[in-house]
């Protein structure tokens, strides 16, 4: 048991080291491709009339006079301390901006994942029960056209078609209190679902409908267990660490999906943010949200790999 | 397949119904699907290059005074917020949004294809030099660096294509280098070196071929994605911007409209949904083929 629980501290351990040359490697590419940005960063402070000592005296200020490398460096320490210097248009800490628009981002993003995850199990179920099926020629076509629906065009219809009738929902933006929140945060969340889900769906009703065939599940079936027992016990308990991986792939675009959510419903999440900052060329302010994001979904990686490791103690080994 | 019989064989526990009746009938609908969707797509085509003249209206051709009409004979699908013609609009769209989409599908597959070959035929530092690069590109969030590139570059499709391609590459790449590396051990290959061919010989006739199906499969899903993502980017503001008649900066600029006229933000939704749907049925067709599920 002790051994047990050490494997899999060591395990999450060495993860957590390899992710640090990636997270820097991150910070870099950012700043480099930052960097390319047309415009000067400090005219754009300064508006298009100020001198050019304004400008420069603004860049000097911003350490936009250093090389790239020095800059590099000088981030990764102030980075590292949790400061993400201060927007050039606000003036305010970036970090502090992030933080709080945090949480409407993660809710969303987290409730979307989820309501993804818990129609995809059932949808997957549904079909695999009849491979080609009425119910899995149906399922199929949702998994199919779920991929091509555009995210935006869904949260507006959904906006149109059940918001605007019914109001049971805000059209745009946050309430007070925390049932308020949530109920904000509902229509947006199923949005991020149905953008995501079908991935998902494809993936679990492939495994399952493979399982079934699966030499230990038909021992279990020559051995008496049918219906749910089956189904759950030893298909989709076995179903579940592909699952989890197609999940976390689908993460970095649930979190685009956030973005474009966030917009379409008006709310003060980080991906509205990022939006605003990006056409107000407010470089800090977009390198910060890069790198939360990008931190975000490494660790939501890292969280795969855990879970992974919980459900299926052979990924430990291997990897 | 393995030689020896598996338990279920035997008991054909597959509710009585055989393994062969349903492939071939897998086989079937996927060469339905795949016609359907080629069908979508070529219908797209031809109103792409035919909207000059199946377009009623300038798409460009404002005219305040009768912004947000509904439906009339001089405009079947009524104007938009500056009361350009909403048919001709979208009809025009298809000269964006198609053209585009393609361009930011194939370039990435094409430059990721052809690294793809060098790191599987040829292999050494350059091999995993690329190999540690797209392992970097990879752990990174494609969506934050895509906005992260065309925030840099500014807004257009110059660079939505830098970033499609700079981030699209690396599938392709790792999807070829593999196959190149099951093929190039292969007994016709072998036969072929020894046989005194070159290189480029070899890689295009007998290498390239029999990568391609495994690429095409990704380019369809790729092309879904690109239909839908070229207009998330547009809606965001970060793609082609306004006035040219493209479906997701008609639909943001729509928007603030949705309670007077919501139509102007349902038909570019639709119109990208099934273009997004036809290559996926061909994806999903050519998936059926091969015999997967």
């Amino acid at each position: 048991m002790t051994d047990e629980v050490t494997g899999r501290f060591a395990f999450v351990a060495r993860r957590v080291v390899s992710l640090v040359p990636l997270v820097l490697g991150i910070l870099l590419l950012a700043m480099l491709l930052l960097s390319l940005a047309p415009g000067n960063p400090a005219r754009n402070v300064t508006g298009p009339r100020a001198s050019q000592g304004e400008v420069d005296k603004v860049a000097h200020q911003l350490g936009l006079d250093q090389p790239v490398w020095e800059r590099y460096l000088h981030y990764v320490g102030k980075v590292s301390t949790g400061d993400l210097g201060t927007s050039l248009k606000t003036g305010q800490r970036v970090s502090g901006q992030i933080a709080s628009q945090l949480p409407v981002t993660l809710s969303i993003a987290v409730l979307g994942v989820l309501i993804a995850l818990v129609a995809s199990v059932l949808l997957a179920i549904a079909a695999a029960r009849r491979p080609d099926g009425i119910v899995d020629q149906a399922v199929r076509l949702i998994a199919v056209l779920g991929i091509g629906l555009p995210t935006f065009w869904v949260a507006i219809m959904a906006i149109r078609l059940i918001a605007l009738p019914t109001g049971w929902f805000p059209v745009a933006g946050v309430g007070q209190g925390l049932l308020e929140h949530l109920r904000s945060y509902v229509l947006p969340a199923v949005v991020v679902g149905i953008s995501t889900m079908a991935p998902m769906i494809r993936s679990l009703r492939a495994t399952m409908i493979e399982l079934y065939e699966a030499e230990f599940v038909l021992a279990a079936r020559t051995l008496g267990f049918s219906g749910p027992s089956l189904v759950v016990g030893f298909q989709l308990r076995n179903a579940v660490p592909p699952l989890i991986t197609v999940a976390a792939a689908q993460a970095g675009y649930a979190l685009f999906g956030t973005v474009v959510v966030e917009v379409a419903f008006g709310l003060p999440g980080m991906g509205q943010g990022l939006a605003t900052a990006a056409s107000t060329q407010d470089f800090p302010l977009v390198q910060g949200y890069v790198i939360v994001f990008a931190v975000m979904i490494v660790l939501i990686y890292l969280f795969t790999d855990v879970i992974n490791s919980i459900v299926d103690p052979r990924v430990r080994i291997t990897a | 397949m393995t030689g020896y019989s598996k338990p279920g064989d035997a008991l054909q526990l597959r509710d009585g119904r055989g393994m062969a009746l349903a492939r071939a009938r897998s086989g079937r609908s996927g060469r339905l699907k795949a016609r359907i969707g080629v069908g979508i797509v070529l219908a797209y085509v031809v109103v792409a290059i035919t909207a000059p003249w199946l377009a009623p209206h300038d798409p460009l051709k404002q005219d305040v005074l009768n912004a947000l009409q509904g439906s009339s004979r001089a405009h079947l699908l009524g104007t938009d917020e500056l009361g350009r013609d909403e048919l001709s609009r979208l009809l025009y769209g298809a000269r964006i949004d198609l053209p585009v989409a393609a361009l930011v599908t194939f370039l990435p597959c094409l430059i990721g294809t052809a690294i793809g070959v060098v790191c599987g035929y040829v292999g050494g530092w350059f091999d995993a030099l690329i190999g540690r690069i797209s392992d970097l590109l990879q752990a990174f969030p494609t969506y934050i660096l895509m906005i992260v590139l065309v925030f840099s570059l500014g807004p257009g499709v110059r660079s939505l294509l830098i970033a499609f391609t700079l981030v699209g590459w690396v599938v392709y790449a790792r999807l070829v280098r593999v196959e190149v590396l099951r093929i190039r051990d292969s007994g016709y290959v072998t036969a072929a070196v020894t046989a005194g061919f070159r290189a480029p010989r070899i890689i295009f006739r007998h290498v390239l071929p029999n990568t391609i199906r495994q690429t095409l499969l990704y380019l369809t899903s790729d092309l879904v994605f690109a239909v839908t993502a070229l207009a998330a980017f547009s809606f965001l503001g970060f793609g082609i911007q306004q006035p040219t008649a493209e479906w997701g900066s008609m639909t943001a600029a729509a928007q603030p409209y949705l309670g007077v006229k919501a139509s102007l933000t349902v038909w570019p939704g639709i119109v990208i949904t099934v273009l997004a749907f036809g290559f996926a049925l061909i994806g999903d067709g050519l998936q059926n083929r091969k015999g997967g599920r």
